[in-house]
């Protein structure tokens, strides 16, 4: 039970007038002192007794009418309508003082607290730091048979991923974006004095990154790398003279560009068997044999939309022949430098830094979604069954004084 | 009439020895003159009549002054005295303090005794007074003095209704009975257990004339408070809560039985019963009292 304006329940000092009236009318007005009670009969103390009953009656009947205009102005509504409501809440959000009051309240209103992971465990948990996916979790939500979710979350990107499930109306979804985040994704010493910092900086609305070359570290708690080198054997039939300046303008551009060194050497298809290279870039129709580990890009006319595709694990092919249109075209460079470049592992970092939170316009298509409606979603008010209450003790309560006054 | 002597009923008289003398006397010799002479005359103090000697006639009654004027016999004829002892007994039990219209029967009953003991000091009796209730029996022994009237108003005016009537053997000195005697009791007779109804019993004997004034009130009897009420009994101090308009026809058919019983017992044992209302006035009480006796010594 609870009430729409607390504060209308000081109307209860209302309560003191059907009392008041009662102890009043209950005073023994006037005394009559007689000389002896003994021709007063007992027949008369009796009907006596009845008026008694009936204005104890009487006052009990107008002191809950009292109470039941005050709920009703007061808007009394219940939450033990048996309706399963919860509140989930995703780990971290309890620091958040906005969150924190949110939680309290509608606790209080009867949620039941859950963590917004997977399973929904019950209650104020801080277990598991693995990475959620909420849209998997919206439709188990949907599955559980509730009438009324609230969830609070930071609504990270990160966190969505997959198949996008409708929300449907039942669930209040309140986005409580992240505090920024400045982060380091990698630090890489390219000379003795040269180090290039790549910063990263993340909050609801973007992600973005820059580079600084320094000439020491900024902080200890990365670790600076050495250049990585990449070795290629480039492997060229004279047909290819063209393809061959090409590829080796991309490569010379990743080598500018990315913090990399790239070994390129050039050799003729016939010594290629004892190569020991990362990779080796195939620009000849003759077939090729080498060892399993060696990436291996190479030619294949192939009338495909992809410059380069990936035919096996550790071979590609390149479907067009290069030109300075193709290459150009194409993205050859960045193509290049995406399979050169494993960034995996940076990858993963990024996104566990990443702050960037879904916008609402994404996560509810075709719902209003505000906080207010919290409070329009709480159970229906009982104005109904107070109202008929009411009248049926005001009836009550006419016809028992009608009838003393008699 | 009625009006003149109302006023004179102030607790202010009331409670005053000379007030009550004042009140006795007005009532007595104001409205009653000539209403109460002896009616047989005789030997006695107050003169009477001449009447021509007849043989046979005392001598001692001749009038000689009488003879030396007229030279005729003449007996001197004076009015009888009674000499009768008058007992005054007032009930002065708390309930005794019921009042109606500012007069309450305590009061009147003091003022009924008053006026009756000044018409016995003036018809020469002895008269005395007892007030009784559980906590104080007062006495005032019947006596022939002058004092006595004084003595008497003394006491009537010092006297309170207060406590129940006495039901140990405090009273047994009240039936101490010997020669003719008048015993005037003022009462409500509202007892606990029927014991003012056997001390009137153990008062009357073969000789002596008992006379029992039933003080009740016009209300009292005919239960005409309109509406709930709380009731409280004087006495006991129950409250007891009554509409009376539902009880009135009860309680008045309640009341005329006990008054009819009061009355028809007493007649039984030869008690003079007189029902007295508090409206009455005082003054015609006694008169109709009185004519009243003399019809019945006639």
């Amino acid at each position: 039970m609870q009430f729409a304006q607390p504060i209308m329940l000081w109307a209860l000092a209302g309560l003191s007038i059907p009392i008041a009236i009662h102890l009043l009318s209950r005073k023994e007005g006037k005394v009559i002192y007689l000389g002896s009670l003994r021709h007063l009969q007992e027949t008369s103390t009796q009907q006596f007794r009845g008026v008694k009953l009936n204005e104890i009656l009487l006052l009990i009947l107008r002191s809950l009418l009292v109470i039941l205009f005050v709920f009703l102005i007061s808007g009394l509504t219940s939450n033990n309508s048996g309706s399963k409501r919860w509140l989930l809440v995703e780990n971290g959000l309890e620091e958040n003082p906005t969150a924190k009051n949110l939680i309290d309240s509608l606790t209080s209103q009867g949620f039941e607290r859950h963590s917004l992971e997977e399973g929904f465990p019950k209650g104020n948990t801080l277990t598991s730091k693995i990475r959620i996916n909420n849209w998997h979790l919206i439709e188990s939500l949907q599955q559980q048979g509730l009438d009324q979710v609230v969830v609070l979350s930071h609504s990270r990107v990160e966190d969505f991923k997959g198949m996008r499930s409708a929300m449907t109306k039942n669930i209040q979804w309140l986005t409580f974006p992240t505090s920024p985040n400045n982060f380091v994704v990698e630090a890489i010493e390219q000379s003795p004095d040269r180090i290039s910092v790549r910063n990263g900086h993340s909050e609801a609305d973007y992600t973005s990154f820059e580079t600084v070359i320094t000439a020491t570290s900024l902080s200890d708690s990365i670790s600076i790398r050495k250049m990585p080198t990449i070795s290629i054997a480039l492997v060229g039939d004279s047909d290819f003279e063209n393809d061959k300046q090409m590829m080796k303008a991309a490569l010379l551009a990743i080598s500018k560009t990315l913090p990399v060194n790239i070994d390129l050497r050039e050799t003729n298809p016939e010594s290629v068997s004892n190569l020991s290279n990362d990779w080796l870039f195939w620009l000849s129709t003759k077939s090729i044999s080498v060892h399993d580990s060696i990436k291996v890009i190479s030619y294949k006319s192939n009338p495909s939309d992809q410059i380069v595709t990936r035919v096996s694990e550790n071979h590609w092919t390149l479907n067009k022949r290069l030109t300075i249109e193709t290459s150009r075209q194409e993205n050859l460079t960045l193509k290049l430098a995406t399979l050169l470049i494993d960034e995996k592992e940076k990858w993963k970092q990024i996104a566990s830094q990443d702050r960037r939170s879904l916008p609402d316009s994404i996560l509810f298509s075709g719902m209003t979604s505000s906080s207010t409606q919290v409070e329009a979603g709480m159970s229906p008010p009982l104005n109904k069954y107070l109202l008929i209450l009411f009248l049926v003790l005001l009836v009550a309560e006419r016809f028992i004084s009608y009838q003393r006054n008699q | 009439m009625d009006g003149r002597i109302r006023e004179l009923l102030k607790p202010s008289l009331l409670n005053s020895i000379n007030g009550l003398e004042l009140i006795a006397r007005v009532i007595v010799e104001g409205f009653m003159s000539g209403s109460n002479k002896s009616q047989s005359v005789g030997a006695g103090q107050e003169f009477s009549q001449y009447r021509s000697y007849q043989p046979g006639d005392d001598l001692r009654q001749l009038d000689w002054k009488m003879f030396a004027r007229s030279e005729r016999y003449y007996i001197k004829e004076a009015e009888i005295e009674t000499n009768i002892t008058v007992k005054f007994m007032l009930d002065a039990s708390r309930s005794m303090a019921y009042e109606e219209e500012g007069i309450s029967k305590f009061q009147y009953a003091k003022v009924l005794m008053a006026a009756l003991a000044f018409l016995a000091r003036k018809q020469g009796d002895t008269f005395g007074l007892f007030v009784v209730n559980d906590q104080l029996i007062q006495s005032i022994l019947p006596r022939f003095e002058q004092q006595q009237f004084i003595r008497f108003l003394t006491a009537l005016v010092s006297a309170k209704s207060e406590g129940a009537w006495e039901k140990s053997k405090g009273i047994e000195h009240l039936f101490d009975h010997h020669g003719k005697e008048m015993i005037i009791f003022i009462t409500d007779l509202y007892d606990d257990g029927n014991d003012i109804q056997q001390f009137i019993s153990r008062l009357k004997t073969k000789r002596n004339e008992v006379i029992v004034f039933h003080l009740m009130g016009n209300h009292e009897t005919q239960f005409d408070f309109d509406g709930s009420f709380t009731f409280e009994d004087l006495e006991t101090g129950v409250r007891r809560k009554a509409d009376s308009r539902v009880q009135q026809a009860d309680y008045r058919e309640r009341m005329q039985t006990w008054l009819i019983h009061s009355r028809s017992w007493m007649l039984e044992k030869q008690i003079n019963y007189q029902l007295v209302q508090l409206s009455e006035p005082v003054e015609e009480v006694l008169r109709n009292f009185l004519t009243v006796r003399k019809r019945l010594v006639r």
